[in-house]
């Protein structure tokens, strides 16, 4: 919600399930929503229904890099938030609710274990977090803020902290009991560090003490009598006691069995799990339980006794998929849910299919055969069960019977309206953005004819097309009619998009396309007239538009290309690899200047940002918004944005996209199409931006420049058509916009995937309010002006404006909810009412009277705070409803 | 190992007493450990059945060795207030003069100690006073607020040291890094060959 303006964004997932290889599991504090981490660094929620479903609700994107690990953030019903932290170091805050990012921040070292802890002293209860991982501290951080309050330091051979875990001891102290990687058990005071240190201050260890176990994964502490550690390596495991840490019950190693966790599941009893997946419950000989006489018994002999019995095992799901990585498996306690409801104990599986699997650990631990899974889905299963499935952008110009083609390659050409899309057949289809994102959106008789809108379609790859490049919308050096496609048959084509041929084929390369690049302002002439391709064998090409031949070939890199840079007044191509290794690119000549590796390189790219000249950095923001858009990368594009990470779901790159459409010159652009990619080999899917606040402004100018309707004088006509045609891209977004607003229910179905719940309006109440936002803004602009309907008697300039009053309505019936029906019923039959009317009785209807329709329970109000962040929007019409919104929902 | 440093008339040593820790070191070696555990987390006898799968753990084994080399030829760029911190100074006997700042990391295959000597600066002439950023070596000039008080750097003193074993430690772990990379391109390309035309 950081960007300026009001934008909407809405998904179109197109027909595959995201590819969400899951690496981190948790079950929220609300005890019905599912958060899964996944190696691509989205999270999912997912929401446990009490009829034992699982649907999936949302996909967070906001870490760049893998999930290590997720931990909940808060105790309580109102403060239901969890903590997710990426392989790069990131961290974030999030809402389970509404998933909105509410805290970000970014350290240089990997966590790879949160811990919650809530000291509750002296009536204050403060919610902390213990974080270890690639360094050798525990850092306790707030929960609230994620900065650093303390940190634990050891002074004896400190070390990597790799599993951790809080121990209540006797004396009402708190204590921190930690294992390291080289095999230290290390005890801290915690209740020292939280309450009798000043901020900052470090606190070393307390005992420090050598066993013999490396590899730990695993600490935990039996929650029912606090006397025993359960400790996990990845070849034994063993059951301490948590007074002296003295050995009570062990294993040998098991070949060919890596152990991944365990967790004490009742007094005596414990489930653990390995790196395949699979579980077992064993019950712990008595001398490990300490209201036993025989506690204690075995110290020191308790290699020679017969370890653990097997209570029972469970059933791995089958797999129809071979996984790409190990299963993560989590235990869940018993707790009671909202009206004392006892919910069981979960044991949750998630692996690299994106498939989740529950089992119901039985009550009594007693199982006679082995556990079977009680439910399974995944995202893939989810996305064939939804009818209609989810939309994809071009889906209805495939032709072929199984299915749309996969994209795998989109731009969108703003100054244009047009949307390419490269497909993994080899053909490139150029159609018209926001006709094409109207048939997903909008049911209208031309949903039915396949083909439509008109477009072009472009055949020349032999494999999948991997990027696509429009140079004129970076520069204006460039031919306008140029089209750059990059393919998996290692080829770049240059197409002429006026007459659709191909105009020439570069093979210089041995691999992959991955990228297509154009070279910044300030380089030579014939540098100026290339673009810069990138390919999977690591090599680097220039390739001349105009002569029509590849004028270097930088191929000597050992890695991956990871970035390519410039330095246009030394006349450099700067290449950074993957392993961190800089190549120094001569090129006019195409000699290899230098190669360097560390701190070097690090300088050398710096450089290369700085080395631009002051006159030229205004428009900086822009060109590395746009090479992020070129590149079509998420990871680009959040670095162009990298402030503004800081937000909510799929909004996160709605304020994005915000934020840098102000920076852009022409700000009133209504819709902006981003393609998305989820995982690395996942197809694209598309975001539409509808900016809300531009199409008003676009809606007003258009309105003002309108002649009177009643004018019949041709050249006026045609002054109008003309108008309409260049403003094309308005009237469509209009019906994107108004679809936005109107079709709660349909819109996020696509917007997040999941909606057959009945109370979709609360999906999450950010969005929500957004959409209420807009649509009333909408609506009221409408109002406002003379000619604001789609009917075709009133309208019959612009056909392509014109289809749907009566379906949009329908729309509305469907999407907002059914108690409704009448009241729009009445709006659209009374037609001949004046238009104004209807529009005002729209607006009415979401501003006044959806609480009342919708029912306590089920209307969720607007969120206040982003309400009044709005209060002083620049645009009028926003400002003005945004009060009165207000005033309704705080009356 | 022991390093003496005279800047005038100043002769210090190592502590014996006190051990030095490497961060850096340890860190680097934690990495190729984990490194280490990937690569063998598989039975010997285990049959790959996707390339999908080895590229996703040569990927992860990638990243590990990378950070190893990483940790060792990138040391960590330290403002001079952090460094006041680290208590650098009480690890010399007889201990350092109270205005020396000293910085010690790894770098490439080099141990490398730097000494500060900084010197108050006058609150009325701090007009153009401009705090340096985090670097990992600082020239004469620059300039640190702690606590309260302006310091500037008036001598920076850098003495180096080759460590046989870490120019191994980095050779063998960039061919390690090549190796993987390699494999790794080659399965890709079976991989995107296999999946496009069965």
């Amino acid at each position: 919600m950081s960007g300026q303006s009001l934008v909407i964004p809405i998904v179109l997932w197109g027909r595959q399930a995201p590819s969400h290889c899951v690496c981190s599991v948790l079950l929220a504090e609300d005890q019905c929503t599912l958060i899964t981490g996944c190696c691509d660094g989205q999270l999912c929620l997912w929401d446990l229904t009490t009829d034992h479903q699982i649907v999936p609700r949302a996909l967070l994107f906001g870490h760049t890099a893998a999930i290590t690990c997720l931990c909940r953030a808060g105790q309580g019903p109102d403060r239901c938030c969890f903590v997710s932290a990426a392989d790069n170091g990131e961290m974030c805050l999030w809402d389970v609710s509404d998933g909105r990012c509410l805290e970000f921040s970014k350290l240089a070292c990997t966590h790879t274990g949160i811990h919650y802890y809530n000291s509750g002293t002296g009536g204050i209860s403060s919610n902390r977090l213990l974080c270890h991982g690639n360094y050798p501290e525990v850092l306790i951080m707030d929960a609230a803020s994620l900065g650093i309050l303390h940190s634990l330091v050891s002074k004896i051979s400190p070390d990597w902290v790799t599993t951790l875990t809080v121990l209540s001891s006797p004396g009402g102290h708190e204590h921190v009991v930690a294992v390291t990687l080289s095999g230290y058990i290390k005890v801290w005071n915690l209740t020292t560090a939280l309450t009798g240190l000043q901020e900052g201050e470090p606190l070393c260890e307390e005992e420090s003490k050598p066993i013999s176990v490396s590899d730990c994964v695993c600490l935990t502490v039996c929650p029912y009598s606090h006397r025993c550690l359960l400790l996990i390596s990845q070849f034994t495991w063993r059951v301490l006691d948590s007074g002296d840490f003295s050995l009570l019950c062990a294993t040998g190693p098991e070949p060919g069995k890596g152990w991944a966790g365990g967790e004490f599941i009742a007094p005596g009893v414990i489930l653990l799990w390995d790196e395949e997946g699979g579980a077992w419950v064993y019950r712990l000989p008595s001398s490990c339980s300490p209201n036993s006489k025989h506690f204690r018994s075995d110290v020191g002999r308790v290699l020679e006794r017969e370890p653990a019995s097997l209570l029972y095992k469970t059933v791995t799901p089958p797999c129809d998929k071979e996984l790409l990585c190990s299963p993560v498996l989590a235990y869940f306690p018993t707790t009671f849910g909202s009206g004392g409801m006892h919910l069981p104990q979960l044991l949750i599986w998630g692996d690299s299919s994106g498939r989740l699997a529950v089992w119901q650990l039985p009550t009594d631990h007693m199982h006679a055969c082995d556990l079977p899974v009680s439910i399974v889905t995944s995202l893939a299963t989810y996305f064939k069960s939804l009818n209609p499935s989810p939309a994809g952008i071009i889906d209805q110009l495939s032709t072929s019977d199984k299915g749309p083609l996969l994209i795998t390659a989109s731009l969108y050409l703003a100054g244009l309206g047009q949307l390419a899309c490269g497909r993994n057949d080899g053909s490139i289809v150029l159609v018209p953005a926001t006709q094409t994102a109207a048939i997903q959106l909008l049911q209208g008789p031309h949903t039915a004819c396949r083909g439509w809108p008109p477009h072009r379609v472009l055949h020349g790859h032999t494999g999948s097309v991997s990027s696509l490049l429009y140079p004129r919308q970076l520069y204006q050096r460039y031919d306008a009619r140029w089209l750059l496609s990059g393919g998996c048959d290692f080829s770049v084509l240059l197409w002429n998009m006026a007459s659709g041929e191909a105009l020439h084929s570069f093979c210089v390369h041995g691999g992959e396309i991955t990228q297509l690049l154009v070279p910044p302002e300030g380089c030579s002439v014939r540098v100026a007239q290339c673009v810069c391709s990138v390919a999977a064998d690591h090599s680097v090409a220039l390739l001349s538009l105009k002569e029509r031949r590849c004028i270097m070939l930088a191929s000597r890199h050992l890695f991956p290309v990871h970035l390519v840079k410039w330095r246009p007044l030394d006349d450099y191509l700067v290449v950074g690899c993957s392993d961190g290794s800089v190549y120094v690119w001569q090129m006019e000549n195409g000699v290899l200047d230098r190669c360097v590796l560390g701190i070097g390189a690090i300088q050398i790219l710096q450089g290369c940002d700085e080395a631009i000249p002051a006159g030229e950095t205004a428009g900086l923001p822009a060109v590395n918004l746009k090479q992020a858009m070129a590149r079509r990368s998420l990871a680009a594009l959040k670095h162009a944005a990298h402030s503004k990470l800081q937000t909510f779901a799929t909004n996160l790159l709605t304020s994005g996209a915000g934020e840098k459409d102000a920076n852009r010159k022409h700000v009133n652009q209504a819709l902006l199409v981003q393609a998305l990619r989820s995982g690395s080999a996942d197809p694209l899917l598309h975001v539409l931006f509808i900016n809300v606040e531009a199409l008003i402004i676009q809606l007003l100018t258009e309105e003002a420049a309108h002649p009177v309707v009643g004018a019949t004088s041709p050249e006026s006509l045609h002054k109008a058509q003309g108008l309409l045609q260049r403003s094309g891209l308005a009237g469509h977004a209009i019906r994107g916009g108004r679809k936005a607003g109107d079709l709660l229910q349909q819109v996020k179905d696509t917007i997040k995937e999941n909606i057959k719940v009945n109370s979709t309006h609360g999906v999450s109440r950010s969005v929500t309010t957004q959409h209420l936002l807009s649509f009333i803004s909408l609506a009221n602009t409408l109002m406002s002006m003379t000619d604001a309907t789609f009917l075709p008697e009133n309208n019959n300039q612009d056909p392509s404006r014109s289809q749907q009053i009566d379906t949009g309505d329908d729309l509305i019936l469907n999407s907002t909810q059914r108690p409704m029906k009448q009241v729009v019923l009445s709006a659209a039959s009374a037609m001949p009412i004046p238009i104004k009317e209807g529009w005002s009785q729209l607006a009415a209807l979401h501003c006044v009277m959806l609480p009342e329709l919708l029912g306590p329970q089920r209307f969720k109000a607007p969120l206040l705070e982003m309400l009044v962040k709005r209060w002083q929007d620049r645009c009028l019409e926003v400002m003005l409803l945004l009060r009165k919104c207000a005033a309704e929902n705080h009356r | 190992m022991k390093l003496s440093k005279q800047s005038q008339p100043l002769h210090t040593f190592f502590r014996e007493d006190k051990r030095w820790k490497m961060q850096q070191i340890q860190d680097a070696g934690n990495h190729l450990h984990l490194a280490l555990q990937l690569v063998s987390s598989r039975d010997k006898k285990y049959i790959f059945h996707t390339g999908a799968e080895v590229n996703k753990l040569m990927e992860s084994v990638l990243q590990q060795l990378n950070r190893a080399r990483n940790r060792l030829t990138i040391p960590a760029a330290m403002t001079l207030p952090d460094l006041v911190n680290t208590n650098g100074a009480k690890m010399f006997n007889p201990p350092l003069p109270s205005d020396v700042l000293v910085n010690f990391y790894v770098h490439h295959n080099k141990l490398c100690l730097i000494l500060y000597q900084v010197h108050p600066l006058q609150t009325n002439l701090n007009k153009n006073f401009k705090a340096a950023g985090g670097s990992v070596c600082h020239s004469p000039g620059a300039m640190f607020e702690y606590g309260g008080q302006k310091f500037e750097v008036s001598h920076a003193h850098k003495v180096e040291s080759t460590v046989a074993w870490l120019n191994q430690v980095l050779l063998y772990t960039t061919l390690a890094l090549q190796l993987s990379q390699q494999l790794r391109d080659k399965v890709s390309v079976f991989e995107n060959y296999w999946s496009k035309h069965y």
